[in-house]
């Protein structure tokens, strides 16, 4: 437990940095002045997210805290659909729930 | 761990020929960037846990300019260095080649990283653990083949 409240930490912040990277991408093609917010807001989630995982790598195995990294797949999907509006297509959604039911494989198996 | 798993594919005249017309067309050099990306992201990853072992054998202390601490600290900048570089073979691999084709590849990092795990640091594996790695390396592999755009 001490390992994965860290490591879900990472793995959230880890996706904001993604959405982040990606909504910048999208605001410098229209407005460039106003992108370094979300460069910003990647580089500081990037920062405390490696941070957290280095916190959760110390205490627990490696072959069990890295494939837990898969989460990340789920939650950019989750996000860019919610957030960012885009099409998610039902094959790619059948692969988040493969690497979902893998994660929580590893997680549970402590 | 960091050989191109290219460079077993030359013995013969034929694999020769056959590695001279890909390497032409660009082939070989996009796996091989794929490969040495995942390898060196998995070894960037054994790096850090290597390093992060030497802090948990010698207690939390405060003296920084103590030895664990400072082999620690330096570790931890070559782990991440190691992955860093891996990224930029990454990055050039998927300027290279469609998405649909790489993530399949790239998903043996999971794989590696367990092994590693597993040879390097005593971790005790369970069957169950492995097929939980197995299914997780599946999802990843099929993520590319749900459209076009597979840049999650």
């Amino acid at each position: 437990m001490t390992a994965l409240l860290p490591l879900l930490g990472s793995v959230g912040l880890g996706a904001v940095a993604q959405i982040s990277l990606r909504y910048g991408a999208s605001v410098r093609a229209s407005r460039p002045s106003g992108a370094w917010r979300w460069t910003a807001l990647w580089g500081l989630c990037f920062a405390v997210a490696t941070a957290l995982w280095l916190a959760a790598l110390r205490t627990s195995d490696i072959s069990y805290a890295y494939p837990l990294l898969g989460a990340g797949y789920v939650f950019v999907t989750v996000l860019a659909k919610w957030l960012l509006r885009e099409r998610v297509s039902r094959l790619r959604w059948v692969a988040i729930l493969i690497i979902t039911a893998g994660v929580v494989m590893v997680g549970v198996d402590r | 761990m960091t050989t191109p798993a290219s460079s077993i594919t030359v013995p013969t005249a034929q694999g020769a020929a056959r590695w001279a017309g890909a390497a032409q067309s660009g082939k070989v050099r996009v796996e091989f960037l794929v490969v040495a990306s995942v390898a060196l992201g998995a070894a960037g990853q054994l790096v850090l846990k290597g390093s992060l072992l030497l802090l948990t054998s010698h207690g939390l202390g405060m003296n920084l300019a103590g030895g664990p601490q400072l082999k620690c600290a330096a570790g931890i900048f070559f782990g991440l260095c190691i992955y860093a570089i891996g990224t930029c073979f990454w990055i050039k691999a998927v300027s290279r080649a469609p998405i649909s084709y790489l993530y399949p590849l790239s998903a043996g990092s999971y794989a590696l990283v367990a092994i590693g795990g597993h040879v390097l640091f005593s971790e005790m594996v369970h069957p169950w653990r492995w097929a939980g790695i197995a299914v997780t390396s599946v999802g990843v592999a099929l993520i590319a083949a749900g459209g076009e755009r597979g840049a999650v």
